[in-house]
């Protein structure tokens, strides 16, 4: 089949769609605002407490979660085929839905390592994190590294929330409060419990943020090299579960009738 | 291409069955031993009430769905075991606004879809102006599509379900919403498919379609094929058993109404209002005569409805449907 031909068809798609959810300018002064004041949020709360160290920590962290965050949207642009009722005709077609579903929502990786980035360099200065040139690149590399990574995990959460419908918006919040929570956001993942660091080790973004950490703070390239090493094998976990689960959604639907035309 | 069976019946149907569950009651049958044939170049429709199982014959029949028992094929492809060979041959088009990208362009649309069916980058490019020549939409090609009309959209839809340039179509009550005007063009769309020899299953509530654009009709309720008649039969019943709706109907006029010849039989629907039903052709012109001779000037006729056509069918050879 011509996967080329069907990607870049479902990449303009899903490229069309989110216009749907900004135009330039509630980018700019909506979604834009609403990042930056989140990561100075958290940077303040470092600066209150007197902590330059503990400032920068955060603000990295709140930083680059921005990149996972947005992914995560790929959960709910999943289903977004649904809303276009043009489920049961992608089932139909010789290409079959896998592609489009896997593709279709490729956006998030684009504008969430552009906020990212953004609040990560524009911020930087204002708390006291100087980044050099060549940092800078590096850290706005591996900001892509990660949202490209956590996809997967969006994706997966996305497959999950066509195939269970009702509880479509449990899988990527429940997911997102967990790499929030244990994975190194705020605190280390070494502050918590064995369980929860391997727990924490499962997610890409995890790794993400640690390579940024590294990076930033001068770690040598081999170091987080290892880190984005971990993002890229753990990622390729959750996109083989995605995709088993795009295939085992097709699979059921046709033994449940649960398309319908016009799903 | 070989393999496809060129003397094969474009569809063929078999004792085909498919049973949904039901929260906590007995599976519900939504096809009952369903049997149907249609011949390459066939237009074919598939007449029946509400929930008589003609989309879920589509769905099965366009591989989203897998049957219970019994069998189903297109041009000899199975569609359960050889899928994957069934999907190019099949274009795929249901009623409503549902199924387009609302953002997209008419043409980009079309040319997603022509990627999903295999076509190029140029010849995407090329068969999409060609559809959107062929159904009248050329000139709004390059506009998003949430601003066409509702016919707009459905002439999308059908140019849609010709990307593939399918052997056979399946039209899922596709002129649900459209008004008289696109109904029409809509007719001459599906007279030049059979033209290039694409044979059409086309679903419909709307007897007058079938009569107006099918080969053979096939009338289907509880999921059981009740007959396959020539579309003739069809206007013959349409007209045979034609109505006229009254208002301010005194009780003596009514019973003279009744004594008429071919009138079957005179309902009260309301005060002073009924329904006269006739079993002969021409019999409702008396009894227009008579009420509008008598002053009642509020009268109406009307066609027969499915469910009525359906008893009449049922009734003429004892045909039992299934409770
Ligand atoms: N996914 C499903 N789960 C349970 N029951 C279903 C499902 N799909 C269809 N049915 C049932 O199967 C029967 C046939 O439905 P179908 O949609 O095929 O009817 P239809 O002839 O297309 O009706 P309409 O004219 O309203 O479109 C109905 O009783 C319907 O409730
Ligand atoms: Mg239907």
């Amino acid at each position: 089949m011509n996967a080329i031909a069907v990607l870049r068809q479902t990449m303009w798609s899903g490229w069309t769609d989110l216009r749907i959810v900004y135009t330039p300018t509630t980018w700019a002064f909506g979604w834009m605002v609403r990042v930056l004041c989140q990561v100075v949020f958290y940077s303040t709360l470092g600066s209150l407490l007197g902590d330059p160290e503990r400032t920068r920590y955060l603000l990295v962290g709140a930083a680059v979660f921005i990149a996972a965050n947005e992914t995560m949207m790929a959960s709910a642009s999943t289903t977004w085929e649904r809303l276009s009722g043009t489920l049961a005709l992608l089932a139909a077609a010789p290409a079959g839905m896998v592609t489009v579903l896997a593709a279709r929502s490729w956006f998030w990786i684009a504008t969430g390592t552009v906020s990212s980035s953004i609040a990560l360099l524009a911020l930087a200065p204002v708390f006291g994190l100087g980044l050099g040139a060549g940092e800078a690149a590096a850290a706005v590399a591996l900001v892509f590294a990660t949202a490209l990574t956590n996809y997967a995990v969006g994706l997966c959460c996305g497959s999950l929330s066509l195939r269970f419908h009702r509880m479509r918006n449990v899988f990527s919040n429940l997911v997102l409060l967990t790499m929030t929570a244990f994975g190194g956001v705020v605190v280390p993942v070494s502050f918590w419990p064995t369980g929860f660091q391997w727990f924490a080790a499962a997610f890409p973004a995890v790794h993400g943020l640690e390579a940024v950490r590294l990076a930033v703070g001068g770690a040598p390239a081999a170091a987080v090299l290892a880190a984005v090493g971990l993002a890229f094998a753990t990622a390729a976990g959750w996109l083989a579960v995605a995709a088993a689960s795009l295939w085992w959604f097709q699979r059921d639907a046709r033994r449940t009738g649960s398309i319908d035309f016009g799903d | 291409m070989s393999h496809i069976g060129i003397d094969a019946p474009a569809v063929e149907v078999r004792a085909l069955v498919r049973d949904f569950r039901t929260r906590g009651g007995p599976p519900r049958r939504a096809l009952d031993a369903f049997d149907l044939t249609v011949a390459p170049g066939e237009v074919h429709g598939l007449l029946g009430p509400n929930g008589a199982g003609k989309t879920t014959l589509c769905k099965i029949l366009s591989t989203i769905l897998l049957p219970t028992s019994g069998s189903a094929a297109v041009h000899g492809l199975d569609v359960v075991a050889d899928a994957k060979r069934v999907r190019p041959l099949l274009g795929i088009v249901f009623g409503g606004e549902r199924g387009l990208y609302a953002r997209m362009t008419a043409a980009q649309n079309l040319r997603f879809w022509a990627a999903l069916y295999g076509l190029g980058r140029r010849e995407g490019r090329r068969r999409a102006a060609e559809l959107l020549d062929r159904v009248g939409l050329a000139p709004r090609a390059d506009e998003p599509v949430e601003t066409f009309s509702r016919g707009m959209k459905q002439r999308l839809h059908l140019a849609r379900g010709l990307v593939g340039d399918p052997r056979v179509l399946l039209l899922d009550e596709p002129t649900v919403g459209m008004d008289p005007v696109s109904a029409h063009e809509f007719r001459d769309l599906v007279e030049s498919l059979r033209a290039e020899g694409r044979a059409v299953l086309l679903t419909t509530h709307d007897m007058a379609e079938a009569e107006a654009l099918c080969d053979r009709v096939s009338f289907i309720d509880g999921g059981r094929l009740l007959r396959c008649e020539d579309p003739r039969v069809l206007g013959e019943l349409l007209s045979r058993h034609e109505r006229v709706r009254a208002a301010g109907v005194p009780a003596a006029l009514a019973e003279r109404i009744a004594a008429l010849p071919g009138v079957e039989r005179v309902r009260e629907t309301g005060p002073g209002a009924v329904l006269v039903e006739t079993d002969r052709g021409g019999a409702a012109l008396p009894v227009l005569r008579t009420l509008v001779e008598a002053g009642v000037t509020d009268v109406s006729t009307a066609p027969p409805t499915l469910e009525e056509v359906y008893l009449h069918l049922i009734g003429e050879r004892g045909m039992a449907v299934r409770p």
